[in-house]
C-alpha cells in the first residue's frame, strides 16, 4: 500500500517550555490526540532538561557541585545530544556555557526577565565540553564544580524531533511539529509539502507576508541574534545581549549574522548547525555550512541574504 | 484513512524508526571494526577525549585553549565520554551529527502565514 497524501491539516498552539508549541498533522481527526502526545512529552523534557526549574533533573546536575548525578534516560538522551554536537561543530556549539549564560543576565524563564533594565553581568569563561562526564552503564552525569549546563542549543530541537516521530508512529499521519521555530516533520507529509515561512522571529503575526520554502521531510531551524535579547552592564558599558553566546569568550558571539536558517534531516542537526553558524560569524558560516553540504538561508547584517547548498532564492517557487 | 491503513502506516514508521536506529549502531560498529582498537584510541584522541581518561593535563585544558586548576580528584575520575556514539535510545541521537544532510528544501514563494504550516525564526 502506498501511503496517501493529504492536502487538509489541523494545528494546535500552546505555550510550553517557555515558547510556542505547535502541532500540525495531515488527519484533521487526529489533532487532539496529536496535541495530548506533544503535551506529555514537553512535560518530560521541561522536567528533565530546564535549567529555569528547580525541581528540573538538570537542575539536580548543575547543583550537585561536582558530584556525579543519576539521571534519568530523556536527560540521558538530552545530554548525550549536546555532547556529541559539541564534538561535530568542535565545540562551537557547547552545553557549559549555563554558567556564563546566567553571569551575562539570562538566569531566568525569558518570559519573566525584565529586558530593559541593565543589570550588572561579568563575562565567564565556560569550563568546555570536554570536562562532563557522562557514564551510560551508570546513568550518572557529573559536570565541574560551579559548572552549569544550559542544553537550550539542542534540547529544544530534541524535543521537536521526539514528539514529531512519537505522534507519527502513534497517529500514523503526517505530522509537522513547531517549537519555537524548531521544526521537526515525520510521517507522510501533505501532497506539496510542508510550507514553511521563514522570519526573523518565529512569533511573525500570520497576515505578514515572507518568503517560504517547501519540505517533504525532515526538519528547519533558525538561530537568531535579533529576537532573544536583553540589557546588560558589563564591564560599566550598557550593551544589549543575545543569547547565541561563543563558547570561546563566554560573550555573546559577534557574528554579523541576523539569522541562520538551516534544513536537515534532523532538528538537532538543523539547530546544531544553525547555532554554529552564527558563532562562527559572517566571515566563513557560509563556507563552514557548504562545507557540510547543509542547506541553508544567512542574512547577514550588512550582506544581505546569502544562499547556501541549493536553498531556494526568497519567493522562487517550484 | 482505514484503521487498516493507519496500522500499515504505522508499522512503516517503526519499521523506519527501526532502520535509522539499526544504521545508528552500524556506524559504531563499522568504524570501530574498520578502523581497530588502536586508531580508535587514535581517533578518540583526535576529538580530544582519550585524555580525559587519565591524563590529568588535557583534562584541565579548557576548549579556548585555556587552562584551569583541577583538583586531582576531579582528574582521576573516568571520562565516559568515549562511549558518545552509543546506546542512544532516540533515532535523532545516534551517529555523526553531520553525516546525513537534509537536502534542500524547495521554493515556497512567499506566504501571509494561512497557507503555511508553520513559521521557524529565531525564539
Amino acid at each position: 500500500m502506498s501511503a496517501p497524501v493529504r492536502d487538509t491539516t489541523a494545528s494546535f498552539t500552546m505555550r510550553a517550555i517557555g515558547t510556542t508549541a505547535q502541532v500540525v498533522v495531515t488527519d484533521p481527526a487526529r489533532i487532539d490526540l496529536a496535541a495530548e502526545i506533544l503535551r506529555t512529552q514537553l512535560r518530560e523534557i521541561d522536567m528533565a532538561a530546564s535549567r529555569f526549574r528547580d525541581d528540573s533533573e538538570l537542575a539536580r546536575v548543575n547543583g550537585a557541585n561536582g558530584r556525579a548525578v543519576p539521571i534519568g534516560p530523556l536527560l540521558m538522551d538530552a545530554i548525550r545530544i549536546a555532547l556529541r554536537v559539541s564534538r561535530d561543530t568542535e565545540g562551537l556549539v557547547d552545553p557549559t556555557i549555563g554558567g556564563s549564560m546566567v553571569s551575562l543576565g539570562w538566569d531566568r524563564d525569558f518570559t519573566v526577565l525584565d529586558r530593559t533594565v541593565a543589570r550588572r553581568a561579568i563575562v565567564r569563561r565556560t569550563p568546555g565540553w570536554k570536562r562532563v562526564e557522562v557514564d551510560a552503564a551508570a546513568g550518572t552525569v557529573r559536570i565541574p564544580p560551579g559548572a552549569e549546563l544550559d542544553l537550550g542549543a539542542t534540547a529544544k530541537a530534541f524535543a521537536a524531533d521526539r514528539a514529531a516521530t512519537a505522534i507519527a508512529m502513534q497517529l500514523g499521519c503526517g505530522v509537522l511539529v513547531n517549537l519555537g521555530g524548531d521544526i521537526s516533520t515525520a510521517g507522510p507529509p501533505p501532497s506539496r509539502g510542508w510550507l514553511v515561512r521563514l522570519a526573523e522571529d518565529h512569533a511573525a503575526d500570520a497576515g505578514i507576508v515572507l518568503p517560504a520554502v517547501r519540505i517533504e521531510s525532515g526538519a528547519i531551524a533558525t538561530s537568531s541574534t535579533t529576537v532573544r535579547t536583553w540589557r546588560a552592564n558589563v564591564d560599566g558599558r550598557s550593551r544589549t545581549l543575545h543569547h547565541v553566546l561563543d563558547p570561546r569568550t563566554g560573550q555573546p558571539a559577534e557574528s554579523g549574522l541576523r539569522t541562520v536558517t538551516v534544513a536537515a534531516s534532523t532538528c538537532v542537526t538543523a539547530n546544531a548547525a544553525s547555532t554554529a553558524a552564527i558563532v562562527v560569524g559572517h566571515a566563513h558560516a557560509a563556507t563552514w555550512l557548504a562545507e557540510r553540504q547543509l542547506s541553508a538561508r544567512l542574512v547577514d547584517d550588512e550582506a544581505g541574504t546569502i544562499f547556501v547548498a541549493g536553498w531556494p532564492k526568497d519567493g522562487q517557487e517550484d | 484513512m482505514t484503521e487498516d491503513e493507519r496500522r500499515a502506516l504505522a508499522a512503516q514508521a517503526r519499521a523506519r524508526q527501526q532502520q535509522r536506529e539499526t544504521t545508528g549502531r552500524n556506524w559504531v560498529a563499522d568504524h570501530t571494526a574498520a578502523i581497530g582498537i588502536g586508531a580508535v584510541a587514535t581517533m578518540l584522541a583526535f576529538i580530544g577525549i582519550a585524555a580525559a581518561t587519565g591524563d590529568s593535563s588535557d583534562d584541565s585544558t579548557t576548549n579556548d585553549g585555556s587552562t584551569t586548576t583541577t583538583s586531582e580528584t576531579w582528574s582521576q575520575q573516568p571520562q565516559q565520554f568515549q562511549d558518545q556514539d552509543q546506546g542512544f535510545s532516540d533515532d535523532s541521537s545516534g551517529g555523526d551529527t553531520f553525516s546525513n544532510g537534509g537536502g534542500a528544501p524547495s521554493g515556497g514563494g512567499f506566504s501571509g502565514g494561512d497557507d503555511s504550516q508553520g513559521t521557524t525564526g529565531g525564539s
